[in-house]
């Protein structure tokens, strides 16, 4: 029998249970963009709300991401298993501080590059995977308001590599995304994450789903060069949006064609953060 | 046509064709099916982008191999626990081609994996998923390559010096 004979084989293989009916499907997207803006005030920390979807970094047991997204690279998967049990590097010595960093040509996201516990200050840790890309585009940023298309931010086909790391105590939650980019496009990664804030501040979100504002609030705080985001996310209490947002920091630190990104809700630990990965990645 | 009849529309077009990929992926129907609803879901909250994108079957079909697969290293890794305190896994059944085809995909490296079902089940050119994977037309070629080996090393089967994708 030929390789070909037997994919046909699978071919009309059916499932172990009939498919759920559209109705319900689309109940699951509903429910699922109501349990995250609930998530964002409990569980995790959340989130970025518009438009037709949410970012949320929450610890779902499917954890996150697998293959590589539509016009990047991401080889050999490009997220983390989130362990406890992975040996962690050494603190770094180095301070993040402003200024060209020069640094050899890395070709993957290893495990040092990543925030470690070590990192987060005193508090009882516990590692986890977050989820944190909601559509094809392993970029925090995809999908953060109505009208995100892809093609609009030219460095996301530059993206090599890309890791994720989440933590949390019984005070804080931190999660991390740290992305390389082929040489000479860190930059221009940065530049559109301003693009894709600046476009989200004009979005409107479509009828029924919260608004989500994020803000720039800071730059360079970290890194060769790096921004400080506020994002303000509305949710639906019921049939009404909650008065006020829950609110979370973003810190984007860029050090050479590596690109940090830090979400914690208090602002002064994520711009402590955000120096941690600036010498993790330098 | 409404969002919701389109959604629809193209949910009931769709899902069988996905599902078979994702299975192919993971070797369990379950876990598949469940990336599948999960990945229609994830669809429908922002259909209104999804849905106006020239392929949304590529946008669905990505999600759902990004969930699957990430379900699927977690098992491994429960796997890899399991074998360090408790006894070996079962073999799959000798003889049914079905159950080995899996078998043996599930012992391939994920982009080879991903590669072969792309283009052998999912019926991509390579062109397609080499875009959908992001990497350049030739790495695809190669991945196609050495998992055809593979595989037919792993299924004894042989597949004839000559044949190529494209």
């Amino acid at each position: 029998m030929s390789l070909e004979e037997m994919f046909g084989q699978l071919r009309g293989q059916q499932p172990p249970a009939p498919f759920a009916p559209a109705e319900l499907v689309r109940r699951r997207g509903r429910r699922r963009a109501h349990r995250q803006a609930l998530a964002a005030g409990v569980v995790v920390l959340a989130v970025a709300g518009a438009g037709t979807g949410l970012l949320a970094l929450s610890d779902r047991p499917d954890g996150s991401v697998g293959p590589a997204p539509l016009g990047t690279s991401a080889p050999g998967g490009p997220t983390t298993t989130g362990s406890p049990g992975i040996p962690e590097s050494p603190a770094p010595t180095a301070s993040g501080g402003p200024g060209p960093t020069p640094r050899p040509a890395s070709t993957e996201v290893t495990e040092a590059l990543l925030l470690q516990r070590a990192d987060l200050g005193p508090g009882s840790w516990t590692r986890f995977q977050p989820e944190l890309f909601e559509g094809p585009d392993t970029w925090l940023w995809s999908d953060a308001c109505a009208g995100y298309r892809s093609s609009d931010y030219p460095s996301l086909p530059r993206q090599v590599d890309v890791r994720t790391v989440g933590y949390r105590s019984s005070q804080n939650t931190v999660a991390e995304v740290v992305e390389l980019y082929r040489s000479g496009s860190g930059a221009a990664n940065l530049s559109d994450v301003r693009a894709v804030v600046a476009f989200c501040a004009a979005a409107t979100p479509p009828p029924g789903v919260a608004p989500s504002r994020f803000t720039i609030v800071g730059a360079g705080i970290a890194g060769d060069e790096s921004l400080l985001v506020k994002h303000e996310a509305w949710y639906y209490e019921g049939e009404t949006v909650a008065p006020t947002p829950f609110v979370t920091y973003i810190a984007v630190v860029r050090v050479g064609d590596l690109v940090a990104t830090v979400r914690a809700q208090d602002e002064a630990f994520v711009r402590t953060l955000a120096l941690k990965a600036a010498a993790r990645l330098a | 046509m409404s969002d919701t009849a389109t959604f629809d529309a193209f949910y009931r077009a769709t899902r069988q064709r996905l599902f078979e990929c994702v299975y192919a992926l993971t070797g369990n129907a379950a876990d598949a099916q469940d990336a599948v609803h999960e990945a229609y879901a994830r669809a429908w909250q922002r259909w209104s982008s999804v849905g106006g994108y020239g392929d949304p079957e590529a946008w669905v079909r990505t999600v759902a191999r990004r969930v699957a697969v990430s379900r699927w290293r977690r098992a491994r890794n429960r796997l890899t626990a399991h074998r360090r305190h408790g006894p070996p896994p079962s073999l799959p059944v000798p003889g049914d081609d079905r159950v080995a085809l899996l078998a043996a995909l599930a012992r391939l490296p994920v982009d080879q994996r991903v590669a072969i079902v792309l283009h052998h089940l999912c019926d991509l050119p390579v062109a397609a998923v080499a875009a959908e994977t992001g990497v350049p037309a030739g790495t695809v070629k190669a991945r196609l390559a050495r998992g055809r080996r593979a595989l037919a090393a792993l299924l004894r089967i042989e597949i004839p010096e000559d044949s190529h994708v494209s």
